[in-house]
């Protein structure tokens, strides 16, 4: 199963309601604990809000509604910030796990029991112990949101 | 092969020039004689600049090659460094032809053509052609040490150099010279464009070469266009390759003077802040006062001098003009001079590079198409050369650019038929429309044949795309045109975008910005109640605002919020956009600051309502509002040609154009009554009140086979009580709004009278008559329709007529 990951990938994990997703490590910049999250009014579904990322505005997406995951509801979301064409970008997600170190031979491609358009979206899957990680390709998403959400506005009148 | 795609001096790292090739050196077939001096800008300061630049410049160039020429020996056979090479030389010869160095253009042409033949075959670079390449280079030096010693090329002969040069390229490869007139159209260098896309394994070395050859026979299109429609790449990687172009140029030069100051200034920010820190740990708080103060000094004078890093003078942009005039004058058959006043102004950096597009495109249509042939104008008693005058100046806080010339001016006949050929009017609504409202009608989208609004520069292109590319950075452009006389583009621009002044204001949870430039007053409102309703037009909410109605816009409802509580005061913030005024309702007013612009991200850039973003004092995030935007989107302003015709309507009922007053009077309930000007009346009808029926939340009655919309004149205009009683007639006088019939009703049609006397208010505008010895209130009927717009063409739908 070579040829989905590059190397030996680190991945960086979070949750986002019951699913176990990751990214590559490298593509993370930080992770924010608590971050004031400023609404947009009538923005694209997915768009989480704004925050102020030490003094630059960076947008804060809804990963999970990109991949049509629900989120726990938690209060205080963690926001994993990547480089995304040019500018920071912020993925709103539950909880923070470890960053894991995988081993490509191990990786498998993602899940036949989720549709294409799902699948599209993943690089792989890797089986731990008792979960499936599911490993995300980020600039893909990002790419593709607004076709995923269609561009139906929040907050109509 | 000819390189003949490289812009004039684009080394420089922080101008971008869009000009056509150097067709100049077609007129120097021979490489020497000084058949170019007559293109020497008659402002010798300017040239002395320019020759300066030049001379850095070229030895920054110079090193660079002899770099290369170097790393070429091991490689022989690298077309990338081979192509860089060229690049550099190639702007070398065409600023000394532009300058007047024959002996440097002439040497450099022939470095050139040594190059080519390595490039075009399969030669290597040989030992032998690298030693006369690098002489070549020291050559070259010194005619740049003398040139800068005395102002000349000096007096060494260069003619055995390039014998030597000649003999050493290969005798199988006749020389070629950019013989060929290139199209006018694209600005991407063919060592460029094409280079950095093979590079990138995003195109075939022979695609590129026959896209070029297309080029070469005519075809208008850019390099990376004709390979996207052909399908040979992508077009990302297109805007890729432009991507890696473009970051070549996004430094500045920047005075080391200005810099130590601003070093100074940012180690004093330092101090002061310790000084702070120091203050609040000690427990010290009472004692921040004055550091605060100094604080806000520092940044305020740090604030300014950064800004100042940023301004750039407005002749960066205007030095490439005199060579682009003078090649199109070449091109056109035509004799034109240029004239530029006031190229010191200063403007922002950012600015400055929307603007290069624009005012080249002006440039290029004025040269084109408004100046005559020297035979039309001596016909027409006009001095054979034609002018083209560019000025700037400081107004008001914008920068002011005018870009005039003498020429024929705007064809407004012409304009009148096109512009009903395309599409964008009726033939009667264009009848309708004085000259300078045609005029106007050459920034409709669509007017010209090809407009695509993100390609400036590429395609031929309307000036829609010029006007949308200047409103882009909070400016406007305005035309005044004489026929016979010639053309005059005013553009008006805002000092700077970065730090604006703006008003934080709130909204539900969140503050936001509103930019000061487009605020006009701070009303405080109300509360809602009983005894002070909402007034409303036609179901659209109004304000009566210093004698007018304004159309309102509550923010809350505009994003969804939930409506405040009743009794709640809230405050009207009035706003302009785009001549027109109307009201947002806020919540809170909190403060006037000048704010820093932040850009909004990627996925927010299409949102209509804002413009950017920006960092209060405690670290929270306001959206700036953009007023265009959000004026657009609720539908209170319209667009500016629509606007005209209604400006038209109204000049056509200014007291001052219509010698009678003929005015009918209406009776209101409750025994009010109102006069209309009868000329502004189409049809005065009776109907039923109970024919009144609901769409949209309108009042309506169908009427003639449509639906007709009524006002009730009592409540719309305060005077009187509604005239809608059930079981009763009104009277309607059918109005025109914007091409739709509105009915304006009243409970009863009284009379018609010719010239009463009139009262006038002080700006002059009628206020009433004297009607039956009463006082008789005068009502714009086309103000009240305006008020209730909102209600009248709702948002998306067209109006049903």
């Amino acid at each position: 199963m070579t040829g989905l990951l590059p190397a030996i990938s680190q991945v960086c994990t979070f949750r986002i309601g019951s699913a176990y997703l990751g990214i590559e490590v490298l593509d993370v910049q930080e992770v924010l604990f608590r971050a004031d999250v400023t609404w947009v009014p009538r923005a694209e579904r997915g768009i989480y809000g704004l925050i102020n990322l030490r003094g630059q505005i960076a947008t804060a997406i809804d990963i999970g509604m990109c991949l049509g995951l629900s989120r726990s509801g938690a209060a205080d979301p963690v926001h994993v910030v990547i480089r995304h064409g040019g500018e920071s970008v912020s993925l709103v997600v539950d909880k923070i796990g470890d960053v894991l170190t995988l081993d490509p031979e191990l990786v498998d491609p993602p899940p036949v029991t989720l549709d294409e358009s799902k699948r599209a979206l993943l690089r792989g899957a890797y089986q731990l112990d008792d979960d499936l990680l599911l490993i995300v390709d980020i600039r893909r998403v990002l790419s593709v949101r607004s076709e995923l959400l269609g561009t139906g506005c929040h907050g109509a009148r | 092969m000819s390189e003949r795609a490289q812009p004039v001096a684009c080394d420089l790292p922080h101008l971008i020039i869009v000009t056509p090739r150097p067709k100049l050196l077609a007129s120097n077939r021979a490489g020497t004689g000084p058949a170019t001096k007559e293109c020497r800008v008659d402002e010798s300061d300017g040239m002395e600049e320019i020759v300066a630049e030049f001379l850095v410049e070229s030895r920054e160039g110079l090193d660079r090659i002899e770099g290369h020429l170097v790393t070429l020996e091991d490689a022989p056979h690298d077309l990338h460094i081979i192509s860089e090479i060229f690049r550099v030389l190639h702007t070398l010869k065409g600023t000394c032809s532009y300058l007047g160095l024959p002996k440097l253009e002439s040497v450099a042409h022939r470095a050139e053509t040594v190059l080519s033949t390595i490039r075009d075959s399969d030669h290597e670079m040989t030992t032998e052609m690298a030693d006369v390449l690098l002489a070549t280079m020291d050559t070259i030096r010194l005619i740049l040490e003398s040139l800068e010693r005395s102002g000349t090329e000096g007096e060494s002969d260069v003619g055995a150099f390039i014998e030597e040069l000649e003999r050493v390229t290969l005798a199988t490869k006749p020389q070629r010279r950019s013989t060929d007139l290139p199209p006018i159209a694209a600005p991407e260098a063919r060592g460029r464009l094409g280079d950095l896309l093979v590079s990138a394994g995003a195109a075939e070395r022979s695609d590129i070469e026959r896209a070029l050859a297309k080029q070469k026979a005519g075809d208008g299109r850019t390099l990376g266009d004709i390979l996207v429609d052909e399908g040979k790449t992508r077009q990302e990687s297109v805007n890729e390759a432009i991507g890696k172009q473009r970051s070549e140029e996004s430094s500045i030069r920047v005075d080391v003077s200005l810099l130590d100051s601003l070093m100074n200034m940012v180690g004093e920010l330092v101090l002061c802040r310790n000084q702070i820190q120091r203050q609040l740990s000690d427990g010290n708080a009472s004692n921040l006062q004055a550091p605060a103060q100094r604080l806000n000094s520092i940044t305020t004078e740090l604030q300014n001098a950064v800004m100042k890093t940023r301004l750039q003078p407005i002749g960066r942009v205007w030095n490439k003009l005199p060579r682009l005039v003078r090649d199109l004058s070449r091109q056109c058959g035509k004799n034109v001079r240029i004239e530029m006043h006031g190229a010191e102004t200063e403007v922002d950096r950012t600015i400055l590079e929307a603007l290069k597009d624009p005012l080249t495109h002006m440039v290029r249509n004025t040269i084109g198409h408004g100046i005559e042939t020297g035979p039309e104008r001596m016909a027409l008693g006009k001095e054979p050369e034609g002018l083209l005058r560019l000025t700037a100046s400081h107004q008001g806080g914008k920068v002011q650019i005018d870009v005039s010339d003498d020429g024929a001016g705007m064809d407004v006949d012409k304009i009148r038929t096109t512009a009903v050929e395309r599409g964008i009017v009726t033939k009667d609504e264009v009848d309708e429309l004085t000259d300078n409202e045609v005029v106007h009608l050459i920034f409709a989208p669509g007017f010209s044949t090809a407009s695509s609004v993100n390609n400036l520069s590429g395609r031929g292109v309307g000036m829609d795309v010029v006007r949308i590319n200047i409103e882009r950075i909070g400016g406007e452009v305005d035309i005044t045109t004489g026929r016979g006389q010639g053309t005059t583009f005013t553009i008006r621009i805002p000092l700077t975008l970065a730090i604006i002044p703006a008003l934080i204001v709130c909204c539900g949870p969140n503050r936001y910005a509103i930019p000061q430039v487009s605020l006009l007053e701070l009303v405080h409102l109300e509360p809602v109640s009983a005894e002070n309703p909402t007034e409303e037009v036609c179901g659209a909410p109004v304000y009566r605002h210093r004698g007018h109605l304004l159309p309102i816009v509550d923010l809350r409802l505009e994003f969804g919020l939930p409506p405040t509580a009743e009794g709640a005061a809230r405050q009207l913030a009035v706003l302009v956009c785009d001549g027109r005024e109307f009201g947002l309702v806020i919540d809170v007013v909190e403060s006037t600051e000048e704010i820093v612009v932040k850009p909004l991200g990627r996925s927010l850039k299409d949102n209509q309502l804002f413009s950017g973003a920006t960092i209060l004092g405690d670290g929270s995030v306001a959206l700036i509002i953009d007023v265009v935007g959000l004026a657009v989107a609720t539908n209170v302003v319209r667009t500016s040609l629509a606007r005209s015709e209604s400006r038209l309507k109204a000049a056509s009922v200014d007291p001052e154009l219509t010698e009678d007053l003929t005015l009918i009077v209406l009776g209101l309930g409750d025994g009010a009554r109102i006069a209309l000007r009868l000329s502004g009346v189409d049809r005065l009808e009776e109907l039923p009140v109970g024919s009144i029926e609901q769409s949209r939340q309108r009042d309506v009655v169908q009427y003639r086979g449509g639906v007709l919309p009524i006002i009730d004149l009592g409540p719309a205009t305060g005077l009187g009580a509604s005239a809608l009683v059930s079981g009763q007639t009104m009277s309607v006088a059918v109005h025109t709004y914007e091409g739709r019939s509105i009915g304006l009703a009243a409970a009863r049609f009284l009379d018609i009278v010719a010239n009463p006397s009139v009262v006038r208010a002080t700006d002059g505008t009628i206020e009433s008559a004297i009607i039956d010895g009463q006082v008789t209130d005068l009502i714009d009927a086309f103000q009240i329709m305006e008020a209730s717009r909102p209600m009248l063409v709702p948002v998306g739908a067209g109006l049903i007529s």
